[in-house]
């Protein structure tokens, strides 16, 4: 949060309307994603559930009610249902070739695209990865193809955790990163209300306002609204007391009447939040991050080309989960960053948190030659002056504070070296407070003939837009991972 | 809570403690090395000898920590390895409060090691899948087991017994994936015990909150209308309890909303008078020095034209913000 981002909410609850956050989509959409809906009952997670997956906006492919998931026969069979629905819109993305690399010659897979999955909420994601990944695991007498699906959830639920993926997408995360709605951060895990601020047409504040009340009454989530569960209660009832079969299946449509409905709804809000992320194209980085997403799904179809599902541990061992932990923090970093330098209005609000500062360029000196620290020879370091308004707060009073250059193209690194007050100008607003900053360009500046222009207005930010690898632990059980001396209870 | 997750949760409560808790004293046993057959059951949670048909709830509550608290003594004076408490009931005073709050932990068991330390249990329906309890389940169960264990500790320093006999390990016990079968887990809640004592000591006195209340507030909705006449129609007792409360300021933020029945009418008034917290604690912290949403808006429009003089800190905060997205708005245009 800073002080653009609550402005931003700010205007959008003073408006009744959603404010865009970004100008370029940051997750890539495949052509065909599956939607996936799921609830369960808030607190309860073998009451009714029901599962809604397709690709078809109109058709879903599939819905699978399951009125008593404590009945192993029931919980099985539906489950299964939606294995194979899973497992057939994965299969297509499952084949690969193996590539040599040319510099190191080691071997790897890819695959020619990846699967999306796209879910309401991200509490969603998770619960689908609970009942459908972990609730298969080693359990007998299912087909085969719930197991399969077991493992694909479960690889998924671990990508789950990385910034900036879009293998398993939650709408309303996708939605809320590019429009600013004016409600809290909680509930803008509700997709209802997270479109109605985006799509309500209703001429007056009031109005769009009502909508968002009424919107946000639905529960399209992972979980039903509690006050609403009396009635389903005693259908449920009616269902496991009925002693012959087609009292059950009376019993059982009547909870598929109740749960189904709000879940259909969910599929197509989901379509319909595709739909408004489609209008904005899409950033030159969220290709790059789609190809991670690629190599990892590539490395994820070549262990599945086997005759039996891959199998995954429950808990990492420690040097696993030190290099996840790293990779995480390098994903989240990127994700931080590579938006900022693609789009312009988050890079505004990168510069109200004080990430990057703005100002003119008041000289240029691109003849200047020094020895850089880790070199022997002279080379071209250009300087900048840059007038900003205010004292920027990167690199604020100490010299070489590590920044760069916000330009499209190949990244630009630099340091800042004096900050000095400048002279005000009859231009200056009351409050500013003008300051000069000397940047030296480091690298990625063509020998000098890559620099701004005198009079063009530069950005710089602290946030390195260079996707780097994560670091490998080198020893077998880092320390925060050696469990506690067990105490005695 | 749906009402389905109630009546699960008290459907495998009864599980657990059915057959005199055999499924608890094998749980027990497993996890605390001791073999907890034949197991002693004590029932506080059953009707109380004392108690009367016209017994309040209060009362009972009362009837049932009295014979908590007797056959706790007699539990740890005698020292019966393998005895099970069964609902009982624990007080807890806070401070600056006359009467006390009444705690109902699921289960205490005594276990015989060489001191015969009581330890409590707790029962949660939420499952353990694949081995994992639900860490959200798993936190709250921590969380009031310290609570427990630190009224159980206060009782015992009472009693005359050494504090120290309630271990600080607890048992969770949850049923096994979609099944009936109950497993357990053995949680340490010393940390959370600490940080419960430290909370305990700088709470605020309830009477020095009190003498904070306006003068003749009240929040007995029976005192608020008797004020009316007894024909006052519905939409005027209404407006009047709300007026009434209204003379709290309300310290609402959004989570309010998981837990508080009141949410809703803070909510609404946030929502009609603008009020920065309605959007979260963040944008209340980066708007501080903003009257409302609206100010911050007003201002946000107007940062183009010639700004007024003698702004705050906090709205020069909001001009350069807006000036900031101003800017970049204008350059997507022009690549546009």
């Amino acid at each position: 949060m800073n002080t653009l981002a609550a402005l931003r909410r700010a205007i959008a609850f003073d408006d009744g309307r959603a404010v865009p956050r970004a100008s370029l989509r940051h997750y890539h959409l495949t052509d065909a994603p599956l939607v996936v809906c799921l609830c369960t009952v808030a607190g309860e997670p073998f009451a009714p559930w029901c599962l809604v997956f397709g690709t078809d906006p109109d058709h879903p492919t599939g819905s699978v009610v399951i009125a008593e998931p404590r009945d192993r026969t029931q919980r099985y069979r539906g489950l299964a249902a939606f294995a194979e629905g899973l497992c057939d819109y994965l299969s297509g993305h499952l084949a690969y070739d193996m590539v040599r690399n040319p510099l190191s010659g080691v071997e790897h897979p890819v695959t020619a695209g990846a699967p999306q999955i796209v879910v309401p909420t991200a509490s969603v994601a998770e619960a689908l990865i609970r009942v459908a990944g972990v609730g298969l695991r080693k359990v007998k007498g299912v087909p085969p193809v719930s197991h399969w699906c077991n493992a694909h959830l479960t690889w998924l639920g671990q990508r789950l955790e990385t910034d900036g993926q879009a293998l398993i997408l939650p709408a309303a995360t996708a939605l809320t990163f590019h429009w600013a709605t004016g409600q809290g951060v909680m509930e803008d895990a509700n997709l209802p209300s997270v479109l109605e601020w985006l799509t309500s047409t209703k001429p007056t504040r009031d109005g769009r306002l009502a909508d968002i009340a009424a919107a946000e009454q639905q529960a399209w989530g992972d979980q039903r609204d509690p006050a609403r569960d009396h009635g389903l209660m005693l259908r449920v009832d009616r269902h496991n007391k009925a002693d012959n079969a087609a009292d059950r299946e009376e019993a059982r449509q009547a909870i598929a009447d109740e749960v189904l409905p709000p879940m259909l709804a969910a599929y197509r809000g989901c379509f319909q939040a595709l739909d408004l992320l489609r209008t904005l194209p899409e950033a030159p980085t969220a290709a790059e991050r789609w190809t991670a997403d690629k190599r990892a799904w590539a490395q994820h179809a070549k262990r599945c080309d086997a005759p039996t599902p891959p199998l995954f541990t429950v808990r990492d061992r420690p040097s696993q989960a030190v290099s996840n932990a790293a990779a995480l923090e390098t994903a989240r970093a990127r994700f931080t960053a590579q938006p900022v330098h693609d789009d312009p209005l988050i890079l505004a609000e990168a510069i109200s948190a004080g990430d990057a500062f703005t100002g003119e360029v008041l000289a240029t000196d691109t003849t200047n030659m020094e020895i850089k620290p880790e070199g022997s020879r002279r080379t071209k370091v250009p300087l900048l002056t840059i007038r900003c308004r205010l004292r920027p707060a990167s690199g604020d009073g100490h010299d070489h504070a590590q920044v760069w250059w916000v330009v499209s193209g190949r990244p630009v690194s630099g340091e800042t070296r004096h900050v000095t007050p400048a002279a005000r100008r009859d231009t200056d607003l009351p409050y500013d407070e003008p300051h000069t900053v000397l940047i030296a360009l480091l690298s990625g500046h063509d020998h000098g003939r890559r620099t701004p222009a005198v009079g063009t207005t530069v950005t710089f930010t602290r946030l390195d837009p260079r996707p780097s690898n994560a670091i490998r632990p080198v020893i077998a059980t880092p320390w925060p991972f050696i469990p506690d001396t067990p105490t005695s209870p | 809570m749906s009402p389905l997750a109630l009546v699960r949760g008290r459907q495998f409560e009864r599980t657990v403690l059915a057959d005199d808790a055999r499924v608890l004293g094998k749980l027990v046993g497993e996890h605390f090395g001791v073999s907890a057959h034949p197991l002693r059951v004590l029932d506080i949670g059953a009707p109380v000898a004392s108690a009367t048909a016209e017994s309040t709830p209060l009362e009972l509550l009362r009837l049932r920590a009295a014979d908590t608290r007797r056959e706790v003594d007699a539990l740890l004076r005698v020292a019966v390895p393998s005895s099970v408490v069964v609902h009982p009931v624990l007080t807890m005073t806070m401070p600056g409060s006359r009467s006390p709050v009444f705690l109902e932990p699921d289960a205490l068991a005594l276990v015989a090691d060489e001191d015969g330390r009581l330890v409590c249990v707790e029962v949660k329906s939420r499952p353990t899948i694949d081995g994992v309890a639900d860490p959200a389940t798993a936190g709250a169960a921590a969380r009031q087991v310290a609570v427990y264990v630190h009224a159980l500790r206060d009782l015992l320093a009472d009693l005359g017994h050494d504090p120290a006999r309630v271990s600080t390990g607890a048992l969770l016990i949850t049923p096994w994936n979609a099944t009936n079968i109950a497993v357990g887990h053995v949680f340490d809640v010393g940390k959370r015990l600490g940080s419960l004592a430290r909370q305990l000591a700088r709470v605020a006195r309830i009477d020095g909150i009190l003498d904070l209340l306006p003068d003749g507030f009240t929040l007995d909705f029976d005192a608020i209308v008797q004020t009316l006449s007894p024909d006052a129609p519905e939409p005027v007792r209404a407006a009047t309890v709300a007026a009434h409360i209204r003379r709290l300021p309300a310290n609402y933020v959004p989570g309010c909303r998981s837990h508080c029945q009141m949410s809703e009418f803070c909510h609404h008034d946030a929502i009609s008078t603008g009020d920065p917290a309605l959007l979260g604690t963040g944008v209340r912290d980066h708007l501080a020095g903003m009257a409302d949403l609206h100010a911050a808006a007003r201002l946000a429009r107007n940062a183009s034209a010639a700004p007024p003089d003698g702004l705050t800190d906090d709205e020069q905060a909001v001009l350069y913000a807006a000036l900031a997205d101003q800017a970049a708005r204008a350059a997507v245009q022009d690549t546009a």
